[in-house]
C-alpha cells in the first residue's frame, strides 16, 4: 500500500498530470465545440474523451491528497514575521517547556531571523476547515463523476399543443455509459410558450406552460431554473420561434396549408427569416417575420416574397385574417403560435456537486481568510517572555490553552 | 431618472480614468525621483476609486443589474477589484505601495478599453439570473485582482533581474513572497469561480460542463496556476524563473478571460460583447 500511496501523492506525478492535462485540454479546445462529450457520434473527440477522463480521475485523486497541504502552506511560507516589542509586563516562561507543550498541541514553530525569538502559529479552525475542504473536493469529484457516468439527455422541439411522451422524437440524444435512459411514463402537453420582453425589446424571460395529461397538473418551465417531472429534470432552452400556418393556393397548385417554423431573434422588432422551397412554386419563397407588441399581445407581422434566380416575382404582407396574392399565389395566414426547445435530463450526483462547492467556499473562507493565532517567545534581559497575538477571534480561541500553558511553564 | 444615471456613468468613468492616470503619473514620478512618499499616489487612487465606484453604482441602478454583462461593465469591474485589492494590500503592508506603479497602468488600460468598446446598456437575458452567476463573476473579479498583484510583483522581479536598480521597490524576498501568496489566492478564487460557473451553467443549460472553449481555457489557466504553485512549493522555484512563469500564467488568464470569446465560437461570446 505504501508504494502506490507514495506514487499517488508524489510531486512529480502531480506535476506531470497537470502538464499532460493542460496539453490535452489545449488540443481539445481546438476541436469543434461540443464534440468531446455531448454530441452523439462525435468521433473527433472520442480518443481524447478517454485520455481526459483518465487524466482527470488520476489528477483528481492526487491533487485532492496534496491540495490542502499545498495551499495552506502558502500563507505560512510567505508571511514575514517580526517579533513584537516587549512592554516588560509579559509573563516569563521556560522556552523548552513552551516549545514542547505547543509542538505537542499542533502549533507550528518558526525561528525569527536576527533576534532571540520563536513564533508558534496555529489556525483556530484549521483542523475542521481542512477536513471540510477535503470533503468538499471529494463531493465535487464524486458528483462530477456520477453526473458524467449516469447522465441521459434528450432535447425536444415542441410546438404549442404538442405532446411530450414516450413517442416524442428528440432532436438530440446523449446517453452516458451507465445511464439507464429516459423512459417517459407520463405525458405533458405544451399549452403555451410565453416570451416576455424588456422595454428595450430584449428578451427578459421565456417560460413554457405544460399540462400533465393524467393529473392535469400545470408545470411552468423557465430559463435558468430546474423543474422536476417524472423522475427527470426539465430545462427550458432559450431557443424558440414562430410556427406559421400558411395556406397557399393557385390554379396550378392544389390548395395546401404549409406549417413553417422560423427561429425568433430574441429582440422585439428584429426580423427573423426563413427561406424555403415549396413544391409547385418555382424559385424560392422567403418568409420574414417581425414580432410586434399590440393591445392583444405579441403578434408576428409576416411578409412573403417569391424569388426566382434572385429576381423578386412578388411580395406581400399577410394580414392576420385575410388573403394576399403574391406572384399569382393566394396566401392566407391561417394561424400562428410558438415552438420551443426543451431539454430533458436524468442524472445522479448534481446535488453532491453543488453541496461540495458550498463546502469548499465556506472552508476556503475559514482557512485562508481567518488569520492564525501566534504565540511569541521573545528574550529580554530577565529571560523569555510569552505573548499571544493575532485577531480577536483567534486569541479568544486559544486563550484557555495559553493560560494552561502559563501555569505549566511559567 | 434611469437615463440620467446611465448618461452620468461614462462621464464618471472618464473622470476615474483621469484620476488613475494621475495616480500612475505621480507613481512613476515617485519612482523616477526615488522618493519614499507614496501619499499622493494613494490619495489620487483613492479619489479615482471613489469616482469609479460611483460610476459603477449609477450604472448598476440605471441598468438594473450588476457590472457583468457587457465588455465595458466587465472591464470596469475587473479594474475596480484590482484597485481595491492593491489598496487593501498597501494598507496592510506599506512596503507594497510601489506595486501601484504596475497596477495603475493596467487599471487605466482596462478602463480605457472599456470606454473604447462603448458604454451601451444591455438588459439581462433570461439566463443571467441567480446567485450562482453573481458568485461566479465575483470570484473571477477577485481572482483577476489577486493575479494582477502577483503579476505586478513578478514584473518587478524580472525588471530587477535584468539589471534595473529599482531601489524604490520592496526587497526581492518580499516581492517573491507576495507573488507566491497572491498567486495562491488567485488559484483558490479562480477554482471556486470555475465551480460556481459550472453550477450556473447547470441551471441555465442543464449541464455542468460542456467543453466550451471559454470553460476549457479557464480550466487550463487554473491548472497552469497550479503548476506554478507546485513548482514553487516542491521544486524551490524562486526569483526570475518563477516570475517569468507567473507572467505567463497571468497572460493566459487574460487570454482566457478576454481573448477566447473573441477568437473562437463560444456560448460566452453572445454575452461578452
Amino acid at each position: 500500500m505504501r508504494t502506490p500511496s507514495r506514487l499517488l501523492t508524489s510531486r512529480l506525478l502531480a506535476l506531470a498530470l497537470m502538464i499532460l492535462l493542460v496539453t490535452v485540454l489545449a488540443i481539445v479546445s481546438l476541436l469543434p465545440q461540443g464534440s468531446l462529450l455531448l454530441t452523439e457520434g462525435a468521433e473527433a473527440g472520442r480518443p481524447f474523451r478517454t485520455i481526459v477522463a483518465v487524466l482527470l480521475a488520476a489528477g483528481a485523486v492526487a491533487i485532492c491528497a496534496a491540495l490542502v497541504v499545498q495551499v495552506r502552506s502558502l500563507m505560512r511560507q510567505t508571511r514575514r514575521v517580526v517579533a513584537p516589542r516587549l512592554s516588560g509586563r509579559e509573563p516569563l516562561v521556560r522556552t523548552e517547556c513552551v516549545e514542547a507543550a505547543l509542538t505537542a498541541r499542533g502549533w507550528r514553530s518558526q525561528q525569527l531571523p536576527d533576534v532571540d525569538a520563536v513564533a508558534f502559529h496555529r489556525h483556530p479552525w484549521s483542523r475542521w476547515a481542512g477536513v471540510a475542504l477535503h470533503l468538499g473536493l471529494l463531493l465535487v469529484m464524486l458528483g462530477m463523476s456520477s453526473v458524467l457516468l449516469t447522465e441521459s439527455r434528450s432535447e425536444y422541439t415542441l410546438r404549442e399543443g404538442d405532446v411530450l411522451d414516450a413517442s416524442a422524437q428528440p432532436t438530440m440524444r446523449f446517453q452516458a455509459q451507465l445511464a439507464p435512459g429516459i423512459a417517459l411514463d407520463d405525458a405533458l402537453v405544451l399549452n403555451r410558450v410565453d416570451p416576455v420582453y424588456w422595454s428595450t425589446g430584449e428578451l427578459r424571460s421565456l417560460d413554457s406552460e405544460f399540462r400533465d395529461t393524467e393529473s392535469g397538473q400545470i408545470l411552468r418551465v423557465s430559463v435558468n431554473s430546474v423543474t422536476r417531472w417524472s423522475g427527470a429534470r426539465l430545462f427550458q432552452s432559450r431557443v424558440y420561434g414562430r410556427v406559421l400556418d400558411v395556406r397557399i393556393a393557385s390554379p396550378e397548385l392544389a390548395e395546401t396549408v404549409y406549417r413553417i417554423e422560423i427561429e425568433s431573434v430574441p429582440i422585439l422588432g428584429m426580423p427573423a427569416y426563413r427561406d424555403l422551397e415549396i413544391p409547385g412554386i418555382p424559385g424560392e419563397v422567403r418568409i420574414r417575420s417581425i414580432e410586434t407588441e399590440t393591445s392583444t399581445g405579441i403578434v408576428p407581422e409576416v411578409t412573403v416574397r417569391v424569388e426566382e434566380d434572385g429576381i423578386a416575382k412578388g411580395q406581400g404582407t399577410l394580414p392576420p385574417a385575410g388573403m394576399v396574392t403574391v406572384a399569382g399565389y393566394d396566401m392566407t395566414l391561417e394561424g400562428y403560435g410558438y415552438w420551443q426547445t426543451i431539454v430533458l435530463v436524468r442524472q445522479h450526483g448534481a446535488e453532491a456537486l453543488i453541496a461540495g462547492t458550498f463546502i469548499i467556499m465556506i472552508s476556503s473562507l475559514a482557512l485562508y481568510f481567518l488569520p492564525s493565532a501566534t504565540v511569541y517567545v521573545v528574550a529580554d534581559a530577565d529571560g523569555h517572555r510569552l505573548i499571544l497575538a493575532g485577531s480577536r477571534l483567534a486569541r479568544a480561541a486559544f486563550k484557555p490553552d495559553v493560560e494552561a500553558l502559563l501555569k505549566e511553564c511559567g | 431618472m434611469q437615463e440620467t444615471l446611465l448618461a452620468l456613468d461614462p462621464r464618471l468613468h472618464v473622470v476615474a480614468l483621469v484620476g488613475y492616470a494621475l495616480a500612475a503619473g505621480v507613481g512613476i514620478v515617485t519612482v523616477v525621483t526615488r522618493r519614499e512618499s507614496w501619499r499622493w499616489t494613494l490619495a489620487m487612487s483613492g479619489f479615482a476609486l471613489a469616482v469609479h465606484s460611483a460610476g459603477l453604482l449609477t450604472r448598476w441602478i440605471g441598468s438594473g443589474h450588476g457590472p457583468y454583462l457587457t465588455r465595458y461593465e466587465l472591464l470596469s469591474a475587473y479594474a475596480w477589484a484590482s484597485v481595491v485589492t492593491w489598496l487593501i494590500w498597501s494598507w496592510r503592508d506599506g512596503r507594497l505601495r510601489p506595486l501601484g506603479a504596475v497596477v495603475m497602468p493596467v487599471v487605466m488600460l482596462l478602463i480605457g478599453l472599456g470606454l473604447y468598446t462603448g458604454p451601451e446598456v444591455r438588459m439581462l437575458p433570461p439566463t443571467f439570473t441567480g446567485i450562482w452567476l453573481t458568485l461566479h463573476v465575483s470570484f473571477y473579479f477577485v481572482a483577476f485582482a489577486t493575479g494582477l498583484v502577483s503579476f505586478g510583483a513578478s514584473a518587478l522581479i524580472i525588471a530587477r533581474s535584468l539589471g534595473t536598480s529599482l531601489a524604490w521597490a520592496p526587497p526581492a524576498d518580499d516581492l517573491d513572497g507576495l507573488a507566491y501568496r497572491s498567486a495562491g489566492l488567485a488559484f483558490s478564487f479562480w477554482g471556486v469561480g470555475l465551480l460556481t460557473g459550472s453550477i450556473w451553467a447547470y441551471y441555465s443549460w442543464g449541464r455542468f460542463w460542456g467543453w466550451d472553449p471559454v470553460e476549457t481555457w479557464s480550466l487550463i489557466t487554473w491548472l497552469v496556476f497550479g503548476v506554478y504553485l507546485h513548482l514553487r512549493r516542491f521544486y524551490a522555484w524562486r526569483g526570475a524563473r518563477a516570475a517569468v512563469l507567473m507572467v505567463a500564467c497571468f497572460s493566459l488568464a487574460l487570454l482566457s478571460l478576454f481573448g477566447t470569446s473573441l477568437f473562437t465560437s463560444t456560448v460566452h461570446s453572445e454575452y461578452f460583447s
